[in-house]
C-alpha cells in the first residue's frame, strides 16, 4: 500500500511539473506572452473580462496567462512575481490597494517587463509615492480606469430621481480602492441632490461589506434590510457581480422585489429579467472592455510601438454604460453579451492604432459606437 | 473435592528486560473468592491483565474449564466468561451509562443497523436497580457521576453477564465505606451463584475477611497459596516480603550524620483527595525516604513540593533563602529538582534529543544575551551525560531510542547540570536494571556527601531501608510512621505502618 | 432537594435552559438597544433561515471533531460540490443539482478518510493539502460549465432550495438524520468512545480506523447537503484558489463548538442548531446597531470564546491541547 501511494504521488508530482512546464512553454515560441492578474477570472465580471481578452489574444496571436489573486494584498504582489517568473513579456493588473503598486512596479522594472493597470489608477494626491514611482518607471505603461466618483454620482442621481430617499449601501471589501472612490461618488451624489432639493433630502447609510461571493452577499443584504426595513433603495457597489446576485436573492426571498430599487456596477447574467421585473433599477457596467485597452497598451509597448515615457504614463478614462430598462438592456445584450463589441478584425486594427487613436476608441465605446462599426 | 474452573500453567510475562511474572501456576475453584496479594511490582495486576487479554502472555497458558484460553482483547475475554474491573478508570467519558455498560456488545439491541436505544436504556436501568444502584440513570452521560459511582458502574459492566471468573483489581481504594459494602454484596452474590472472584487488594484485613484462599506473589513469582481462615495478617506480611536485605547496591554507612540545618520545610501541606496536613523538614545532606502503598498520596506529595499542584494548600519553604515555593519555575530557579514516577510522560521529552533534554531547564543560564550557541549547549550536555555514563550513540541521539535506565540517567543529568541543591526523586529506579540502579544509588550517595539533600519517594521497601537516613511512611494521605536509619530496621516494620 | 437540583443540572433540560437562556439574553440585549429593527418574529424567522445551512455543516463536522480529528477542506468541498451540482443541473435539473452536491461531497469524504487512515498523518495536515487539491479541481470544473455565467444558478426553475419551505425541509432532514445516527446506531457511541479513549475503545473490540473513515464520509456527506443549501441560497458559487475556501470552514465550526460544549447534556444536535442561530442573531444585532462588519467579526469571535470557555474550561494545571 505504501509503495502504491508513493507511486501515485510521484505520478501527481511529475504531471504537475509537466503542466507547469507546459504553461511556461513561451521560451520555445516567438509569440508574446501577456499575463493577467485579476481578482477572479470566473466570477461574473471576471469571466466577461476573460472572454474579451481571450478573443484579443486569439486575434493577435498572443498567449495569455491568468492569475487569480482574490484582491488579497500579498497575493496581488505575488501575482506579479508569479507572472514574471513564468516568462511573460508584459502583464496587466487589477490591484486591490494602491500600496501594492510599489512592489508591482518594482517587479516590472527589475525584470524589464511591461505592466499596466486596468479598472484602477494611482491617485497622485492619496498615493504620491506610488504615483511618483509609476511616473518614473520605463515599464509602467499606464492605466485604464473609470471615473468612479462620477459613476457614484450618476447612480445616486438615478435613484433619487426614481423617488428613493433612504439608500443603503453594500460594499464588498473594506478599504478597496475602487469602492472608496465609488463611495465618495455616492456621498457627493447625495450632497448634490440635497443641495438642489433642500426640502426633499435623501440619506445614504454607512456601508456593510458583503464579500465577493453570492451567499455572503445575500447574508449581508438580508442583515441590512432586516436592520433597516424602511430603506427604499440599495446600492450594491460591486465585487465582481456575485455579491449583487446574492443581494438580489435576499430581496426576493424577503418578498421585497420591486419595492427596493437596486443599482450596481457589474452586469448580471439575468439583468434583462431583473430590469423587467423590477429587481434592478439601473446598472452601470459594460466596462469589461477596460482591460482590453490595457492589454493593447502593453502589447504595443512589447512590440515597441509605444515608447513608455519616464516622466508620465498613458491614461485612458473609460466610460461606463448605463442600463436602466429592458430596452436599454436588449441593445446592450446584442452587442456586448451575445457578441463581443470588437470582432477579430477590429481587434487587429486596434492593435495598430496610435495611443491617441486607442484612447479615442475607448472613450467613444458605446452601443451606438458598436452599431456604427457593424 | 472442589472443582477447578481456571488454572494457569507456568505463565510468564516479560516487559523488555523486566521479568514481571515468573512461571506462575495457580488454581482457582468454582465459587470461591480467591485473594491475590503482594508488594507493588509483585506481578498481580500483570497476571490478571494477561488473563483478561489486556496484555499478551510471553509463555505458559491459562486453562478455563478444561480448555486453553486464547484471548487477545477484553471483549474476547468477556465472550469467554472472563472479566476484570481495572485499577484505573475503565469507563469512557462522553458516553451514557448504558453505552458504557454495553460498549462492544450492542449487537443485542441491534435491528439491522438500527440500535434500540430505549431498550438498551431500559435493560441497563433494570440492571442498575438489581444491583441496588437505582440512583444512577442509565441514559445520563457518565461524566455527571462521581469517580465512585463510575467504579460501581464498571463493576456492573464486568459482572452483569455472569462471567465465570471476575477479577477485581485494587478497586476498594476508590470506594467509600458504603461503596465497599455494595461491592462485597456483589462479590457474595457471585460466590453464591458459583462464580469465581479473584480479589486483589492491599488491605489485608479486607482480604482475610472476604476470601476463601489467598495466593501471595513476590517479585513476579508465586510464594504460597493459603486458606484464609488459617493465617493472619502478620503471616501474610512475612510471606509478602520474606527476603534478605541485599546490600549490594545500597549505602553501607550507619553513622547517621545529618546536619541540623533545615533546607526545606513543608508545613500543613494538603491536596484535596490526595493527602492531608503533611509537615516535615528536610536537612542538609539528608536522604529522606517517603514510602507507602501506591495510592497513599506520596507521589502527589512529591509533585506538590515541586510546585506542580494547583490546588495545594499549606506551604513549602526554603528557610535558608527565606522563600516560599509556589510554582515550578520558582522551584527550579531556587535549586529544587524533580523526577517523576511517570518518566516517559512527565520527566523526559521523548521527541527531542539527549542534548535538548539535558539543557532544557538550564537554557536561561546558558543563553547569553538571548542567543543560544549550539556548540556550548552540546558541550554542556555532553559533560553531564558523561558524568552519568549515559549509554548513547551521541548527544544528538533521540531519547525515545534509549532504555529506561538511560532515560533516567538523562533526567538526572539535567538536574546535575542545573546544580540543584534539593532533589525530589519519585521512584528513581522504577523499571531499571540492576546495573543502572547501582549507578543511581552511587550518585545519591555522592550528592549526599556534597551536601545536597534528597527526598526519595519509593514503593520499594528495600530501597527505602537501604538508602534513607530517615523514612516517613504514608497511609491514606497522612504520615503514619517515622523510622531512622538503622541496621535493625526490617521490611516488616515498614509494612506494618503502610497497610 | 440537593439531589433533585443536582440531577436537574446534569439533565438535558438544563442544557436546553442554558441555550435558550443565552439566545434570550442576546435577543433582549439587542432588542433593548435597537427595538424597531431587530428581533421581531418575522426577522427571527429570517435569522433562522440564514443560520440553518451552517448548522448542517456544523452537524457534519461534529462527527470527526468528537473523535479529536479536524478537516480543513470542508470549505473547498462546499465550493467543489456546489459547482459539480450546478454543472450537472444544466442537463439533469434538480436531480443533477441534488445528486451532484451529495455524491461529490460523499466521494470527497471517502477520499479524505482513505488518505487519513492510510497515511496516518495528523488530520489537520492531510486536509490542508486536500483543500488545495479540491480548490484546483473546482477551478477546473467551473471552466467545464458551458453557461454564459459559469457556476450560477440562473434558471429560476431550479431555486426551490433558495427559500422556505424546501430549504427548511432539507436542513431539518439533515438534523433528524444526525440525531438518528447518534442515538439509534452504534456510530454515535463509537465516535464518542474513540474520542474519549482510543486505547480503551480498541480494547473493547472497536475497529477504530474503520469508524474514523466513516466519520469523514459522514462529515462530507453533510457538507454536500450544506453545499446544496449554500449554492441555492446564493444562486451560485464562486471558485476560489489560494486557500480562500478556508474562510467557509469557520461558520459551521462555530456550531460544532456548541455541539461539543453541550455534549455532556446529551443534546449536541440541538446545541449546534441553536448555537448557529445565536451567532446569526449576534451578527444581525450588530448590523442593526450599525456596527461595521470588521467589528462584527471581532464580537462574534469573542462571544464564541466566552461561551466555550464557560462550558468547557479545563481544571487549572490540566493538559489542554
Amino acid at each position: 500500500m505504501k509503495k502504491a501511494m508513493m507511486i501515485l504521488f510521484s505520478v501527481i508530482l511529475v504531471s504537475s511539473l509537466l503542466f507547469a512546464g507546459g504553461a511556461g512553454e513561451k521560451a520555445s515560441t516567438a509569440k508574446p506572452l501577456i499575463g493577467v492578474s485579476i481578482w477572479s477570472s470566473t466570477d461574473t465580471l471576471g469571466s466577461q473580462v476573460k472572454r474579451m481578452l481571450d478573443a484579443a489574444a486569439k486575434a493577435l496571436d498572443v498567449d495569455v496567462m491568468y492569475v487569480d489573486q482574490g484582491h488579497i494584498s500579498e497575493r496581488v504582489t505575488a501575482s506579479a512575481e508569479t507572472l514574471v517568473a513564468a516568462g511573460v513579456d508584459g502583464f496587466i493588473i487589477c490591484n486591490s490597494a494602491s500600496a501594492e503598486m510599489t512592489s508591482v512596479i518594482n517587479t516590472a522594472n527589475r525584470n524589464k517587463v511591461y505592466t499596466a493597470q486596468f479598472f484602477r489608477v494611482i491617485d497622485p494626491v492619496a498615493n504620491p509615492n506610488e504615483h511618483a514611482l509609476a511616473v518614473a518607471s520605463p515599464y509602467y505603461v499606464g492605466s485604464v480606469h473609470e471615473d468612479e466618483v462620477d459613476n457614484g454620482i450618476n447612480l445616486v442621481r438615478i435613484l433619487c430621481e426614481k423617488g428613493n430617499r433612504k439608500i443603503a449601501l453594500e460594499g464588498w471589501e473594506a478599504g478597496d480602492a475602487t469602492f472608496l472612490l465609488r463611495w465618495e461618488g455616492y456621498k457627493k451624489g447625495i450632497e448634490l441632490w440635497n443641495a438642489e432639493n433642500p426640502k426633499d433630502k435623501a440619506v445614504l447609510l454607512d456601508p456593510q461589506y458583503g464579500g465577493t461571493t453570492s451567499d455572503t452577499g445575500r447574508a449581508t443584504a438580508e442583515a441590512i434590510i432586516n436592520a433597516n426595513p424602511d430603506i427604499d433603495a440599495l446600492i450594491v457597489s460591486g465585487g465582481g457581480g456575485d455579491t449583487l446576485v446574492g443581494a438580489l436573492a435576499a430581496i426576493e426571498s424577503l418578498g421585497l422585489k420591486g419595492k427596493i430599487d437596486v443599482v450596481s456596477t457589474d452586469f448580471l447574467a439575468d439583468l434583462d429579467e431583473q430590469l423587467a421585473t423590477g429587481g434592478m433599477a439601473a446598472e452601470s457596467g459594460g466596462h469589461f472592455c477596460d482591460p482590453l485597452f490595457a492589454f493593447m497598451m502593453v502589447y504595443n509597448a512589447i512590440k515597441g510601438n509605444y515608447k513608455v515615457p519616464t516622466d508620465g504614463y498613458y491614461e485612458i478614462l473609460f466610460p461606463y454604460l448605463y442600463v436602466a430598462s429592458s430596452e436599454d438592456y436588449n441593445a446592450y445584450a446584442k452587442y456586448f453579451v451575445d457578441e463581443l463589441p470588437y470582432n477579430a478584425a477590429e481587434l487587429r486594427e486596434m492593435a495598430n492604432m496610435s495611443f491617441d487613436q486607442l484612447k479615442a476608441a475607448a472613450e467613444r465605446l458605446s452601443i451606438e459606437d458598436v452599431i456604427s462599426r457593424r | 473435592m472442589k472443582e477447578v474452573v481456571l488454572r494457569s500453567e507456568n505463565v510468564n510475562k516479560h516487559f523488555g528486560i523486566t521479568h514481571a511474572v515468573k512461571d506462575v501456576s495457580l488454581e482457582f475453584y468454582r465459587g470461591e473468592v480467591h485473594g491475590l496479594i503482594g508488594e507493588n511490582g509483585s506481578g498481580k495486576s500483570t497476571y490478571c491483565s494477561m488473563l483478561s487479554g489486556i496484555h499478551s502472555i510471553s509463555s505458559g497458558r491459562f486453562i478455563l474449564e478444561g480448555k486453553e484460553l486464547h484471548v487477545k482483547s477484553l471483549v474476547e475475554a468477556n465472550m469467554n466468561g472472563i472479566s476484570i474491573v481495572v485499577q484505573e478508570m475503565g469507563t469512557l467519558s462522553g458516553l451514557t451509562v448504558a453505552e458504557n455498560i454495553f460498549l462492544g456488545r450492542e449487537h443485542k439491541f441491534m435491528h439491522g443497523f438500527i440500535k434500540d436505544t430505549a431498550q438498551m436504556n431500559r435493560e441497563t436501568q433494570q440492571l442498575l436497580d438489581s444491583y441496588g444502584l437505582n440512583r444512577i440513570n442509565a441514559s445520563t452521560v457518565i461524566d455527571n457521576y462521581s469517580f465512585e459511582d463510575r467504579k460501581l458502574i464498571e463493576i456492573v459492566k464486568a459482572t452483569y453477564f455472569e462471567p465465570l471468573v471476575v477479577t477485581i483489581d485494587e478497586t476498594t481504594t476508590a470506594l467509600s465505606q458504603k461503596g465497599r459494602e455494595e461491592l462485597f454484596k456483589i462479590i457474595e452474590h457471585l460466590k453464591e451463584t458459583n462464580k469465581t472472584v479473584i480479589f486483589i487488594s492491599h488491605d489485608l484485613s479486607e482480604v482475610l475477611a472476604h476470601t476463601d484462599r489467598i495466593s501471595v506473589l513476590r517479585d513476579g513469582a508465586l510464594v504460597k497459596t493459603v486458606n484464609s481462615n488459617e493465617v493472619d495478617a502478620d503471616e501474610l506480611k512475612r510471606l509478602m516480603v520474606g527476603r534478605e536485605l541485599d546490600n549490594r547496591y545500597y549505602r553501607t554507612d550507619y553513622d547517621g550524620t545529618v546536619s541540623d540545618e533545615v533546607v526545606l520545610s513543608v508545613s500543613n501541606l494538603s491536596v484535596p483527595g490526595e493527602f492531608e496536613d503533611i509537615s516535615f523538614d528536610l536537612h542538609q545532606g539528608e536522604i529522606l525516604g517517603i514510602g507507602g502503598l501506591s495510592e497513599c498520596g506520596m507521589h502527589e506529595l512529591g509533585k506538590a513540593i515541586f510546585g506542580g499542584s494547583y490546588d495545594r494548600t499549606g506551604s513549602v519553604l526554603l528557610p535558608r533563602k527565606g522563600l516560599e515555593i509556589t510554582s515550578i519555575p520558582e522551584a527550579i530557579k531556587h535549586g529544587i529538582a524533580y523526577t517523576s514516577k511517570d518518566r516517559d510522560n512527565e520527566s523526559i521529552v521523548l521527541a527531542i534529543n539527549i542534548a535538548d533534554n539535558i539543557t532544557l531547564p538550564s537554557l536561561d543560564i546558558l543563553a547569553k544575551k538571548r542567543v543560544l550557541k549550539k556548540k556550548e549547549l552540546h558541550a554542556f550536555a555532553q559533560s553531564h551525560a558523561d558524568r552519568m555514563s549515559v549509554r548513547m550513540t551521541g548527544i544528538k541521539q533521540y531519547v525515545f531510542d534509549l532504555s529506561g535506565g538511560n532515560k533516567q540517567k538523562v533526567v538526572l543529568a539535567r538536574w546535575l547540570g542545573r546544580d540543584s541543591d534539593i532533589f525530589v526523586l519519585d521512584s528513581p529506579t522504577r523499571g531499571i536494571d540492576v546495573k543502572v540502579k547501582a549507578d543511581i544509588y552511587a550518585l545519591m550517595s555522592e550528592l549526599k556527601e556534597r551536601g545536597k539533600s534528597i527526598i526519595m519517594i519509593s514503593e520499594e521497601i528495600l530501597e527505602l531501608i537501604g538508602m534513607s537516613d530517615r523514612i516517613l511512611i504514608m497511609k491514606n494521605g497522612k504520615f503514619n510512621g517515622t523510622f531512622t536509619r538503622s541496621v535493625a530496621l526490617t521490611e516488616e516494620d515498614l509494612i506494618a505502618k503502610m497497610v | 432537594m440537593n439531589e433533585t437540583i443536582s440531577r436537574f443540572k446534569r439533565s438535558k433540560y438544563f442544557g436546553y435552559a442554558l441555550l435558550f437562556g443565552l439566545a434570550l439574553f442576546f435577543w433582549a440585549f439587542f432588542k433593548i438597544l435597537s427595538p424597531h429593527n431587530f428581533g421581531t418574529s418575522k426577522l427571527m424567522a429570517n435569522y433562522l433561515q440564514t443560520s440553518i445551512q451552517y448548522a448542517v455543516g456544523g452537524c457534519g463536522f461534529y462527527f470527526i471533531v468528537v473523535m479529536g480529528l479536524f478537516d480543513m477542506s470542508i470549505g473547498a468541498n462546499i465550493v467543489l460540490s456546489s459547482l459539480v451540482g450546478v454543472l450537472l443541473s444544466r442537463q439533469f435539473g434538480y436531480y443533477g443539482l441534488i445528486f451532484g452536491c451529495l455524491l461529490c461531497g460523499t466521494l470527497i469524504g471517502s477520499f479524505n478518510g482513505f488518505l487519513y487512515t492510510r497515511l496516518r498523518i495528523p488530520s489537520m495536515i492531510v486536509t490542508v493539502g486536500l483543500m488545495l487539491v479540491l480548490e484546483s479541481v473546482a477551478a477546473y470544473v467551473v471552466k467545464l460549465d458551458p453557461a454564459g455565467f459559469p457556476g450560477k444558478l440562473t434558471d429560476p426553475n431550479i431555486l426551490a432550495f433558495n427559500h422556505a419551505p424546501w430549504n427548511y425541509i432539507v436542513a431539518v432532514s439533515a438534523f433528524l438524520l444526525m440525531a438518528f445516527i447518534l442515538r439509534f446506531t452504534k456510530l454515535g457511541t463509537y465516535f464518542n468512545a474513540i474520542g474519549s479513549n482510543e486505547f480503551v475503545a480498541k480494547a473493547m473490540g472497536i475497529n477504530v480506523e474503520k469508524y474514523k473513515f466513516i466519520g469523514f464520509v459522514l462529515l462530507h456527506f453533510f457538507v454536500g447537503i450544506m453545499a446544496l443549501l449554500t449554492v441555492s441560497y446564493g444562486k451560485g458559487m464562486l471558485a476560489v484558489t489560494g486557500m480562500e475556501s478556508m474562510g467557509r470552514n469557520f461558520k459551521p465550526l462555530m456550531g460544532t463548538f456548541f455541539g461539543v460544549a453541550f455534549k455532556k447534556y446529551g443534546m449536541p444536535v440541538s446545541a449546534i442548531v441553536i448555537g448557529e442561530f445565536i451567532i446569526t442573531l449576534i451578527f444581525n444585532g450588530l448590523v442593526a446597531l450599525n456596527v461595521p462588519t470588521t467589528i462584527n467579526d471581532f464580537v462574534t469571535g469573542a462571544v464564541l470564546l466566552i461561551i466555550v470557555t464557560l462550558t468547557n474550561r479545563g481544571a487549572r494545571g490540566s493538559v489542554v491541547k
